[in-house]
């Protein structure tokens, strides 16, 4: 089996903490649910064939916006959102999408992730994946550790 | 202990489906425990379940059901010898096999398992384009399903559900489907009486 034949997911971890600077709360909800909309857009326009899982959550001292995305035309759903204006806030977002290759994906990424106001701090975090050869680690980046779904 | 794996493919909804079911599973003093399996080193739902108030444990960077396997045997060991719960959750990530999970867990010395309930997730929403790009993983989680879940029932019109039921069938699944949406808790009551039965 080649590569190509294989349907795996590209996935990526991004950190990111900054400040709004007092938002108010149905502006920040709309803001970053925009943003994860924007992502899963970006990544179909750019060549994915679907969107395992874009969810992230957006904490604050007293809140949590927490938004789940799977659809191609980036509608989110909210579990939990903002009541409180927003300051300072940290993220954890995760992106899991097939059919797109990891450069572009943070392509995507980075030119959503632009459109947040105010100071921050993105990083993105590296998995070491692993040295088992029965993994079906999505982290791992050897290829042949990764379990394998056929094109159809 | 009574173990629930909450298993399904990516995105399908496993960690709002735990949301809403603990807290009728803990009802008559139930001690529960949730194992949380997520992608990466920085996980995002075991945060959701934090921030709902309650205690997570979570095993990162793999699949509890090959690279993180005996770190899953280890926490359930180490929760039954602290905490003696009744009932340990366990959702592992959306590429997992459950079956390798059922196996794994059961005869292992220091473990006690009395039974295992497995719960499979289906996004109706998205199952019909799903069954055609992952036959086989869809194959392997209904093959150990005791509760299949139809979630976001409310995205897809009847007609539409009726081809998912009838496309659920052809994995050979012949049990009760659930419809529930799960983030609005609806329809999952008679899950988790189901589950307890």
């Amino acid at each position: 089996m080649t590569q190509e034949e294989e349907f795996i997911p590209t996935i990526s971890v991004v950190e990111i903490t900054g400040d709004l600077g007092g938002m108010p709360p149905v502006d920040a909800n709309k803001l970053f649910s925009n943003v994860l909309s924007e992502i899963a857009r970006g990544c179909i326009s750019s060549g994915a064939k679907m969107i395992g899982h874009i969810k992230a959550n957006f904490t604050t001292y007293d809140g949590i916006l927490s938004i789940s995305c799977t659809a191609e035309d980036g509608k989110v759903r909210l579990r939990s959102e903002f009541h409180e204006p927003v300051k300072g806030y940290r993220s954890v977002m995760n992106v899991i999408v097939y059919g797109i290759d990891y450069s572009r994906m943070c392509t995507v990424i980075d030119s959503s992730l632009k459109k947040i106001p105010g100071k921050k701090v993105i990083t993105k975090v590296k998995d070491s994946g692993c040295n088992d050869s029965s993994c079906n680690d999505p982290n791992c980046t050897d290829p042949m550790h990764r379990s394998f779904v056929r094109l159809t | 202990m009574h173990l629930i794996i909450v298993s399904g493919m990516l995105g399908v909804g496993k960690t709002s489906v735990i949301l809403k079911i603990v807290g009728p599973l803990a009802e008559g003093g139930r001690k529960l425990v949730i194992i949380e399996n997520d992608f990466g080193a920085l996980g995002v739902d075991s945060d959701i379940i934090r921030r709902n108030g309650m205690e997570v444990r979570e095993l990162k960077g793999g699949c509890i059901c090959c690279t993180l396997k005996a770190g899953l045997i280890d926490d359930l060991r180490l929760l039954q010898a602290n905490f003696e719960p009744d009932v340990a959750i366990v959702e592992p990530t959306g590429i997992a096999d459950p079956e390798f999970i059922i196996n794994s867990v059961q005869d292992i010395s220091g473990l006690r398992i009395d039974s295992i309930t497995t719960l499979i997730v289906i996004d109706a929403e998205r199952f019909l384009k799903m069954k055609k790009m992952f036959e086989r993983p869809l194959k392997n989680q209904l093959k150990v399903a005791d509760i299949v879940l139809l979630n976001k029932v409310d995205a897809v019109s009847s007609k539409d559900l009726n081809e998912i039921e009838q496309g659920l069938r052809t994995f050979s699944y012949d049990g009760k489907i659930w419809h529930v949406q799960a983030d609005k808790g609806i329809g999952l009551d008679d899950v988790v009486r189901e589950i307890i039965k």
